[in-house]
């Protein structure tokens, strides 16, 4: 058994802005694609006790 | 570029930090881990907002272009790494790239022109160059005549102003609009025109918990953007008084949680006291760190509110490493703490949740004293207790539920299932019984459907007098969400009001046509029914059911009288109570009328 689950997410901790500007989008891997779902999907991201009577 | 993006890494959750997730905890090492993803997380937002930003003509206006704030950004980074990466992990700044990422790629509209949205890149920029104390020049956004700088705090400048020009020389900054000009102070003092952030330390022995209270950033709401509400002076005293006191309370119950608590939690949005009994409360995945809630009750109430969103917002950024479910939104599960139907990501949220609440409740009660507060404990612990058996049943069946979605389920199954045996007292655990058939039962009134054919028959052997059990049929049902349902907790809110707040209650029996007015959804009947008072209380729903056949809230009402009253005709109503309705809402539509008692009577037999 591994020590661990691996995720799409590459880390990008080390990463500096310059960087992230210039890099191919192939080196974000899948996880990029995630995130423009989650990001056009917003109901899916808010949680909370019944927020819908923040209305 | 760097060895780092030429052979890249990605992020691994270990299976001990996962496992310790799955049973509801992962405060340690587990919370640690996630501010470091999230970290890449919002640096990936970041990255895919520049490039769809590239794609949109003038997505600036009378703003610097992007990449002006950018470089900005990016020559602190190289002096300042710290605050960069500090100022990235800013809850609203993960709102404000959804957001705009959103406006960019044509998914969403805005309040305003694009550029009102982009140029909170630019003040960014602008903040991480005074904290570095680096020279800078940039314009940022007005909004309603706020120039904010995101977590430093906002310049009231003239209010139709679109824009501000923010300068600085490394010692002196300062905000001018048209014919304002306003200096930034340094850290607290004040400035004329100048509103800085209300930051708040609790302390509980060696444990801190420091937020800032936001009335300020234009996405802290996690919705759309809003301009700054400040709080009076007297509303900032009140929440830093009941935030020591409930931080107190999550250290000595549970003192593991308040350590992850502790990192993980920068920032509190309040909104206005909500209804008694009812706090309102928010996360976002996107806002890691950030709550939204309402100004409490009272100090254990927030302690609640404040693990609750600290569930949310752990499981939303483990939610970015891993898949625990497959995303099928066409079916809707119930949820014991919503009105509303949600689909499986929502419900699983929510289990977290409760998971977190339901653990600090049993800690809890180890604590309290003989009295109400551990009236309370007992009584949340054993009502969400109740209603995770039933939720996470339904939710380990889901066929959408990956391998790891499955153990993660597991797990939870296990925490919950390890409080079974611990003994409530027989009052409380009867009372939250009846709460929890009360809202299962009022939810499956409202949004499940049962067999159109199966109630025409039934309807059909009703009018003509035969017997229910000689009915067949269809027994599948659909859910059909009913948007306008609300406050399927009145009951169980008016049980904690009677024992948190004995005066109002007894001024509710002596006046309970006014339940309604301070429990929402509540009605007379539902005052008699909670202080005890059967024979009143099933006389009132009956009369309720003479008016409106279809109302479930009556038909709960009804059914949780009964059986109180050991008539077991009322578990009938409680156990099938889509088909009480519908079947009641058909015969009227005959033309007919009919007692409800009598309907129920006649239809447990085919139930």
């Amino acid at each position: 058994m591994s020590e661990g689950i691996e995720s799409n997410l590459v880390d990008l901790g080390l990463a500096s802005l310059a960087e992230l500007a210039e890099i191919d989008n192939h080196v974000f891997g899948p996880a990029l694609e995630v995130l423009l779902q989650r990001v056009d999907d917003p109901s899916s991201s808010i949680s909370g006790y019944n927020p819908q009577r923040l209305d | 570029m760097s060895e780092n993006l030429r052979t890249p890494l990605r992020h691994s959750v270990p299976w001990a930090d996962f496992d310790a997730f799955a049973h509801g905890d992962g405060d340690g090492s587990g919370a640690e881990l996630l501010s470091r993803t999230e970290l890449s997380w919002r640096k990936l937002g970041l990255a895919a907002l520049l490039r769809a930003l590239a794609t949109v003509p003038d997505p600036v206006g009378p703003l610097d272009p992007v990449d002006a704030a950018w470089r900005l950004l990016a020559r602190v980074e190289r002096y300042a790494p710290d605050v960069v990466a500090r100022l990235l992990l800013h809850p609203p700044a993960g709102i404000w790239v959804s957001h705009t990422l959103r406006r960019a790629r044509g998914s969403a509209g805005g309040d305003g022109p694009l550029w009102l949205d982009v140029g909170y890149l630019h003040a960014l920029a602008a903040v991480a160059a005074i904290r570095a104390g680096v020279d800078f020049d940039i314009r940022i956004p007005v909004r309603a005549g706020a120039a904010v700088l995101p977590g430093l705090g906002y310049a009231t400048v003239a209010p139709d102003s679109e824009y501000a020009e923010v300068r600085g020389d490394g010692n002196t900054v300062v905000v001018a609009a048209q014919a304002s000009r306003v200096t930034v102070p340094r850290s607290g003092e004040a400035s004329e025109g100048w509103q800085s952030p209300h930051e708040l330390t609790a302390a509980a022995g060696e444990s801190r918990l420091t937020i800032v209270l936001d009335d300020a950033d234009p996405y802290r709401d996690m919705r759309q953007p809003k301009p700054p509400q400040p709080l009076r002076g007297s509303d900032v005293a009140r929440w830093r008084r009941v935030l020591d006191d409930a931080w107190r309370l999550v250290a000595e119950t549970q003192p593991e949680r308040a350590v992850g608590l502790a990192r993980v939690l920068t920032s509190i949005t309040p909104l206005p006291a909500a209804e008694r009994l009812r706090p309102l409360s928010a996360s976002c995945d996107e806002a890691f760190g950030g709550i939204v809630a309402s100004e409490p009750d009272d100090a254990l109430q927030l302690a609640a509110t404040l693990i609750h969103e600290y569930q949310h917002v752990k499981l939303g950024a483990l939610l970015h490493l891993v898949r625990l479910h497959q995303g099928d939104r066409s079916r809707h599960l119930y949820a014991a703490w919503r009105d509303d139907p949600r689909p499986l990501g929502g419900v699983l949220q929510g289990c977290y949740a409760f998971v977190g609440i339901t653990s600090f409740w049993r800690a809890r009660r180890a604590r309290a004293g003989p009295d109400v507060d551990r009236w309370l404990a007992d009584f949340e612990f054993a009502l969400w207790r109740r209603q995770l058996i039933r939720v996470l049943d339904q939710v380990s069946r889901e066929p959408s539920l990956t391998e790891l979605g499955r153990s993660f389920t597991g797990h939870l199954v296990r925490a919950v299932g390890s409080w079974r045996d611990d003994p409530v007292p027989a009052a409380v655990q009867s009372q939250t019984d009846a709460a929890a058939d009360d809202h299962y039962g009022q939810w499956r009134a409202y949004h499940v459907r049962p067999s159109p054919d199966r109630v025409v028959a039934l309807a059909e052997a009703w009018v003509s007098g035969a017997p229910a059990g000689d009915v067949d049929g269809c027994r599948e049902e659909t859910i059909h969400f009913d948007p306008s349902v609300r406050s399927l907790d009145a009951r169980a809110v008016l049980m904690r009001l009677r024992v948190l707040d004995p005066g109002l209650f007894d001024a509710l029996c002596k006046d309970p046509g006014d339940a309604g007015t301070f429990v929402a959804g509540a009605v007379a009947a539902d005052v008699a029914y909670v202080r005890g008072d059967l024979p009143a209380a099933r006389q009132g729903y009956v009369r309720l059911l003479a008016i409106d056949p279809g109302d479930p809230h009556a038909w709960l009402g009804l059914g949780l009288t009964m059986s109180a009253s050991g008539d077991s005709v009322g578990g009938a109503i409680i156990r099938a109570p889509e088909v009480v309705r519908s079947l009641a809402l058909a015969i009227a539509r005959s033309g007919q009328s009919t007692d409800p008692v009598d309907l129920t009577e006649w239809l447990r037999r085919a139930c």
